[in-house]
């Protein structure tokens, strides 16, 4: 059986880095999530997916099509919802009136029906009220919504979503994840973040990127595994740990394989695993 | 937010919606062939752009100054008819390159967003130049005001024949307000700084002043007749003191207006091939590379066509060469 999206050897040059390395995959319909630090290519491989963006090396094919051929790629994008990174939003437009014209640059030609779509993704980022607004009067976490619900436009098969929960509150990111988790029953949603609890709330795959290449590609209560035995807090930092920081509570978390003196050992959590990733692949990250 | 309904993830939401009544984007097959779809899709881009069009503030604004010139001026006879009629391509087609510019212009931030969608950006392009079509119409009414209001009659209208005379009015009139629109647009698609907007609207706009007052001066001088219709709008004649005297100018009222016409069709080529890609590409280049030299050859026909010489009509009727 064909994936949702498959990446063979898949490889993105800018000038003389590549930014995206030599990155294979098989992504099925499910939520998965992509980790990793700034500059690691997580947006350059989101946008590769999203056909926004041509590899220069490797095989990628999504719904078992090719992104290069022009007639592929459009069918490609019937079943394809996209939230860049960076929305920029059109000048004089009302928050239904962007939503609107995506909707019909995806095909919903009758306005009945194309209205009541709108309306019903604007519901679903929870903007509903403030459709007649202009988006230049919307503030940044709603804009980032109305990124949203113009990708989330005829229920894609496929979803892919850079950062969509930068500029959101608790409420607006818990209430995110109730969507995007919906969806992920039967398509493919692949999201990058930074914040290792959405990812632990929502994926059950994740994918950390490190240098455009990928450094783990696996489950996520697998990569909380890997930090088992490894987490400790103590009252003093450990100088052995390869990250260290200070909590609320005024005690240091240490992610080291020893035990730091009169240290208790605790649960690790998907952040901690994933900066212990961190440290084995890259220069060691120190957190204070 | 709300999750999605249970059965509306996959695509259930828009059954039967889309156009083709595909079921989301998942059934290929249920819908029509691809060009239905794609002219679907162009008709519903130029409804939303012919409305952001006519809720763009300029144009009511020109509309009303159009208006409100015609209106004084049509009240009474006229003695020069340059003055009044330029008004329709002053309000509504120079301000037309402005508003077809910012309109192009304003979805340029969201390019990203919108070029992964499955409509490429030539059909985004064309329907902006259909919406071109709103100021035209209102070219056309202003036109037709005229027509009823003069019936193209009296010797304002120097030497030239009624037929000559609507296609020196539906040059100036109507095809300037679709033109203008349509070189906005066609520039903001190549050329994104803001301050391009001013320099095409000053450029023309001096260009046009200048080789016009050449006409005043030397009306029968050949290079000042293909410096004057070198332009997308000019005039015809002049009434030179205002007392009754029409000076008539060289130049073909009716290639001209093809050379209008074709200006036009250059406008929205050289806007279409932004964003479009193999075949698509080389046909719109194969069309511009075909209009190029019909719009060359139109030009000259205009330049060398009509009236041999100049002619000076005085209000006792009589005629004379200039």
């Amino acid at each position: 059986m064909t994936a949702t999206v498959e990446l063979d050897e898949v490889g993105r040059r800018y000038g003389a880095t590549w930014a995206v390395d030599a990155v294979s995959l098989a992504l099925e319909p499910g939520v998965v999530g992509l980790l990793g630090p700034n500059g690691a290519g997580k947006t350059t491989l989101l946008r590769m997916i999203a056909t926004a963006l041509a590899p220069s090396r490797g095989r990628l094919s999504v719904f078992g099509l090719d992104p290069a051929l022009p007639r592929q790629r459009t069918e490609i994008r019937r079943r394809l919802g996209y939230l860049p990174q960076e929305v920029g939003f059109p000048r004089g437009f009302t928050a239904f009136a962007f939503v609107d014209y995506v909707a019909v640059l995806k095909e919903w030609t009758v306005p009945g029906p194309r209205h009541a779509e709108v309306r019903r993704v604007l519901e679903a980022v929870n903007l509903g009220a403030l459709g007649a607004k202009r988006i230049r009067a919307l503030s940044g976490g709603q804009r980032r919504r109305l990124g949203l619900a113009q990708a989330l436009l005829g229920s894609p098969a496929l979803l892919v979503l850079d950062e969509p929960t930068a500029g959101l509150d608790p409420e607006q990111r818990a209430a995110l994840r109730a969507v995007l988790a919906e969806l992920g029953r039967t398509a493919l949603v692949v999201l990058s973040t930074h914040q290792t609890d959405d990812v632990a709330a929502l994926c059950e795959r994740v994918v950390v990127l490190d240098g455009g290449r990928i450094r783990y590609d696996g489950g996520v209560t697998e990569l909380v595994e890997r930090a088992a035995g490894r987490v400790w807090l103590a009252d003093q930092p450990d100088p052995a740990a390869p990250v260290s920081w200070r909590t609320g509570t005024g005690r240091y978390r240490n992610l080291a394989e020893q035990a730091p003196a009169e240290a208790e050992l605790v649960e690790p959590s998907l952040e901690d695993a994933y900066l212990l990733l961190r440290g084995q692949s890259a220069t060691p990250a120190r957190a204070s | 937010m709300t999750a999605p309904a249970a059965g509306t993830v996959d695509g259930g939401g828009a059954s039967g919606k889309r156009a083709g009544g595909g079921n989301g984007a998942l059934d290929a097959a249920s819908r029509p062939a691809s060009p239905v779809r794609a002219l679907a899709v162009l008709a519903a881009l130029a409804r939303l752009e012919a409305r952001r069009y006519v809720s763009n503030p300029l144009f009511v604004v020109g509309l009303a100054l159009a208006g409100l010139t015609m209106y004084t001026s049509l009240r009474h006879p006229i003695s020069d008819v340059n003055g009044p009629h330029s008004a329709p391509a002053m309000f509504i087609g120079v301000v037309g390159i402005a508003i077809g510019f910012r309109l192009s212009q304003a979805l340029d931030g969201t390019s990203e967003t919108l070029e992964v969608t499955p409509t490429p950006a030539p059909a985004r392009t064309a329907a902006m130049s259909l919406a071109a079509l709103v100021p035209f119409t209102f070219g056309l009414g202003s036109l037709l005001a005229i027509v009823a209001t003069e019936r193209l009659r009296g010797p304002a209208y120097g030497m030239f024949g009624p037929a000559d005379r609507f296609t020196i009015l539906a040059g100036q009139v109507a095809v300037s307000a679709l033109g203008g629109p349509l070189l906005g647009i066609a520039t903001a698609r190549w050329a994104r700084a803001l301050w391009v907007l001013p320099v095409v609207v000053l450029t023309i706009g001096v260009w046009i002043t200048l080789v016009t007052g050449l006409a005043y001066t030397y009306p029968g001088s050949f290079p000042v007749v293909a410096l004057r219709l070198f332009a997308p709008y000019a005039y015809f004649f002049d009434s030179p003191g205002g007392e009754g005297q029409v000076t008539t100018w060289r130049g073909s009222p009716g290639y001209f207006l093809g050379w209008q016409l074709a200006l036009c069709g250059l406008a929205l080529l050289a806007g279409l091939p932004r964003g479009a890609t193999g075949p698509a590409r080389r046909r719109l280049l194969g069309a511009l590379a075909v209009l190029l030299p019909v719009t060359v050859a139109l030009f000259i026909l205009a330049t060398i066509g009509g009236l041999g010489h100049a002619l000076v009509t005085y209000p006792g009727g009589s005629t004379r060469p200039w």
